[in-house]
């Protein structure tokens, strides 16, 4: 049972959606996720299991070794794909509430901003982290930050930036973030931000990579 | 000696003249910010500041497999979306600069580039040049001045990235290699293709300047394996085609490169611009890791111009250059970023007495 579960976190990691796909040329012609996740299913394996054994344990495999640069986004992008193979079979699990979400996190772009890339990768490690991610878009002012926060009651706000011209707009959606419910954590990234920004304007956490914000959600809100 | 002699010397030659060079670039809304502040109104930013690269035309020609100029599709108070000629859709500012927001791309299946795109791109095609007798005139005008002269244009990976998406073209290079390698041998070949008939039909300037973002903060989009298979190939033919008429080649790329660097001067680029200081890269360790075979410009942060304060300047500036002077860097004065409007004008004004100063060999 163990090594079903092993092999599906390897397909993650190794980025192999399902047989059809020739990549990567190690694993040519053999099962992926896709497959794995149904194999496991089928065979009575929990999909709580699948999800934090497999799925998760693989796709945070990647993002320790993106964190340390020894992957670069395309591995992160195939991996999430083959992630999101495995996540179909789990869906209705998810529906049933058989299988639970650690939580939820808004994320969104800061007003003035219409960067979205940045955005993208990281709501992905944060799916595959096992995170409930709404996507709130991009060009975000502080008021509708507060909308989505009231709306679905997330255990943190993710703001992103790409400018320094922009990410000063993190210091009033943090401070109204803080005022309004002060118990969501706020956790800032993008090119500019520093850990001194993210000190000076009060936010939660500040990590230049992905896996550190995902490390971050883990520990302090789930 | 003129501007065109020392950026020859620097970027061409790889040589140390008796300056280092000078250059800059500007978002659209400084200068009227700067005018706001002493700046006389409507002057030309590279004379009034004696700049030494000028730009005889951005964008030469139309580089979409569909030869047309962006259409605007949608727009709202602030914001405009526009459909370009991949059939991208994307988003972006009215008033003022900024990166776009991506909204859907088109071309997102090999089959969808052979069966729309692909074609289009194969031969020499006229109505891709905006206005030639413009260029023309554009040209004569600046080889007639001391500046050193460049066509700009953006070329493989920036096109594939405005054609596909940044998403769809990293999961394609292992899901789909033959249609990237593909894509890269056409454009590749379009691009060679329109600059030739430019310089035959226009004229050859000092250099050739492209533009190729191939690096976010923490690092390149791309691995070195990937850029060595799939990139590689592509920019060691256009330097060969551009080394071809003796002209040297400036890449910019913005973001962290440094891992791609030794393949970069494999390829034959001769000089390297913008060098994120922010994404941990210093003038003088990418200089020394490639023994000062090419010419390095930027790797000001533009952080330090943004504090507009003039002690967190000189600490930003002066050890750099004398750094760059003392390992004999060939080596251009510019920020590692275009200069926005929160710079005010008496920084940057204290930043060019600074390369006085300091910007000599």
């Amino acid at each position: 049972m163990q090594d079903i579960l092993k092999q599906i976190a390897l397909c993650v990691e190794k980025g192999k959606i399902a047989r059809e796909f020739p990549h990567p040329a190690e694993l040519a012609g053999q099962d992926g996720v896709y497959e794995l996740a149904k194999k496991a299913l089928d065979a009575g394996i929990s999909p709580n299991e699948i999800l934090s054994e497999g799925l998760i344990a693989g796709m945070n495999k990647v993002g320790e070794l993106f964190q340390a640069g020894d992957v670069f986004l395309p591995d992160v992008l195939v991996s999430a794909r083959a992630l999101s193979m495995g996540m179909m079979h789990l869906k209705p699990y998810f529906h049933s509430g058989a299988v639970k979400h650690k939580g939820k996190v808004v994320i969104g772009t800061v007003q003035g901003d219409l960067h979205d890339i940045g955005k993208r990768v990281v709501s992905m490690f944060f799916e595959g982290g096992g995170w409930n991610v709404i996507d709130i878009g991009v060009n975000i002012p502080a008021q509708k930050f507060l909308d989505a926060v009231a709306e679905h009651s997330p255990q943190a706000v993710a703001l992103s930036a790409l400018l320094t011209t922009t990410m000063v707009n993190m210091e009033h959606i943090t401070s109204m973030i803080k005022t309004a419910q002060p118990g969501v954590k706020v956790v800032i990234g993008g090119a500019p931000v520093t850990q001194s920004f993210a000190d000076r304007i009060g936010a939660d956490c500040y990590s230049p990579d992905p896996q550190g914000a995902l490390e971050f959600l883990n520990k302090r809100c789930s | 000696m003129t501007s065109r002699e020392v950026l020859t010397a620097i970027v061409k030659d790889k040589l140390c003249p008796e300056r280092m060079g000078l250059h800059e670039s500007f978002w659209q809304d400084t200068q009227q910010e700067w005018e706001k502040q002493g700046l006389p109104a409507g002057i030309n930013m590279l004379d009034y500041f004696n700049l030494d690269v000028r730009e005889i035309q951005g964008s030469l020609f139309r580089t979409t497999s569909l030869p047309i100029d962006d259409e605007v599709v949608d727009e709202d108070e602030q914001t405009v979306i526009k459909v370009n000629g991949w059939g991208a859709k994307f988003r972006e500012w009215k008033n003022k600069p900024g990166v776009p927001e991506h909204i859907s791309f088109d071309l997102t299946y090999e089959d969808i580039w052979k069966k729309k795109y692909r074609d289009n791109l194969l031969g020499l095609d006229l109505r891709r040049f905006p206005d030639l007798q413009k260029l023309k005139e554009n040209y004569c005008a600046g080889m007639a001045t001391d500046r050193f002269c460049v066509y700009y244009q953006l070329i493989i990976f920036e096109i594939m990235r405005k054609a596909m998406g940044d998403l769809v073209l990293l999961e394609a290079m292992y899901l789909s290699p033959r249609w990237i390698h593909d894509f890269c041998d056409v454009v590749t070949n379009h691009i060679i293709m329109h600059l030739e008939y430019i310089i035959r039909e226009v004229g050859k300037p000092d250099g050739i300047w492209l533009y190729e973002d191939m690096g976010y903060t923490k690092a390149p989009f791309v691995s070195p394996a990937l850029y060595k298979e799939f990139i590689f190939p592509y920019h060691r033919r256009v330097a060969d085609f551009i080394h071809s008429y003796d002209l040297p080649f400036i890449m910019h790329s913005c973001g962290r490169i440094r891992p791609l660097l030794p393949h970069l001067v494999d390829a034959g680029i001769d000089g390297l611009q913008a060098l994120e200081a922010k994404a941990g890269q210093h003038v003088v360790e990418m200089a020394e890791a490639t023994g000062n075979k090419i010419a390095f410009m930027g790797n000001l942060d533009i952080r330090a111009f943004e504090s507009n304060d003039p002690k967190v300047l000189e600490a930003e500036i002066v050890p750099k250059l004398k750094a760059v002077r003392e390992k004999r860097i060939p080596y251009v004065f510019f920020s590692d970023h275009s200069i926005p409007k929160s710079v005010k004008l008496e920084t940057y004004r204290y930043a060019l007495d600074l390369h006085k100063k300091y910007g000599r060999y």
